[in-house]
């Protein structure tokens, strides 16, 4: 299933219920649902506050393969970021000395079990790959 | 939907879905925290990063003061995150 979703924080509701929905009937563990839901909120919430002039909507398509939810991100940035270059946050500094943030993209990468990111010229595809059953 | 609620003997419930949408209305209720507190989060379905960002933010405004959150009542994916984020150093959760 491919769905386009506008490049605004308002369309976080619709994104979640429709991830949700398509991977609850589709035979992921209520645990898993929350993973994903999170994981592509994460990652979309990134796009629109990083990358705001690029194409108005983006692009996510949702899927299932031998047991895996299977989950592909599409966007256009002049940037060539990756989410997986992201650093890690500052676990060992006392919380005085730190700042809030930088956890989003450091917990898709641990909390998913598979995160892929290709680029080709200045598209960037995000792959995420996780078993549907995981409690 | 979220909603914050200031119950008696500083407890706080937390209510719906604390995401991106949500966060900053939140960070501004909680801006009322100014002594140790607990967080009630037994209505609490689902947290995103930028929730965990308003947490933070408070417990690091409340311990330079010498006090600090508990957090109670967190569900099964909320306590996965919390574990993953590490912030059961940085809070007192039961």
């Amino acid at each position: 299933m491919l769905v386009s979703f506008d490049r605004t924080l308002d369309a976080l509701p619709r994104l979640i219920r429709t991830v949700s929905d398509f991977y609850r009937t589709n035979g992921a563990t209520e645990h898993v649902v929350n993973l994903l839901s999170f994981a592509v909120e994460e990652l979309f919430t990134n796009m629109v506050k990083y990358n705001p002039s690029g194409p108005p909507a983006v692009q996510i398509s949702l899927d299932h393969r031998d047991g895996r939810a299977l989950i592909t991100m599409h966007d256009e940035q002049e940037s060539d970021f990756s989410i997986l270059d992201a650093p890690e946050p500052a676990f060992d500094r006392p919380i005085e000395e730190r700042a809030p943030g930088g956890l989003g993209l450091y917990l898709v990468r641990k909390m998913v079990e598979s995160v892929q990111v290709t680029r080709v010229e200045k598209k960037n595809t995000i792959t995420m790959s996780h078993p549907l059953e995981q409690t | 939907m979220f909603s914050v609620r200031f119950g008696e003997n500083d407890v706080i419930y937390l209510t719906g879905r604390l995401d991106a949408s949500s966060a900053p209305a939140a960070a501004t209720e909680l801006e009322r925290i100014s002594r140790s507190s607990t967080i009630d989060m037994g209505e609490l379905e689902y947290i995103s990063s930028a929730g965990l960002g308003v947490l933070f933010a408070v417990q690091k405004r409340l311990k330079g003061g010498g006090h600090g959150l508990k957090l109670v009542n967190l569900n099964s994916h909320i306590r996965d995150i919390f574990k993953f984020a590490r912030f059961d150093l940085i809070f007192t959760i039961e």
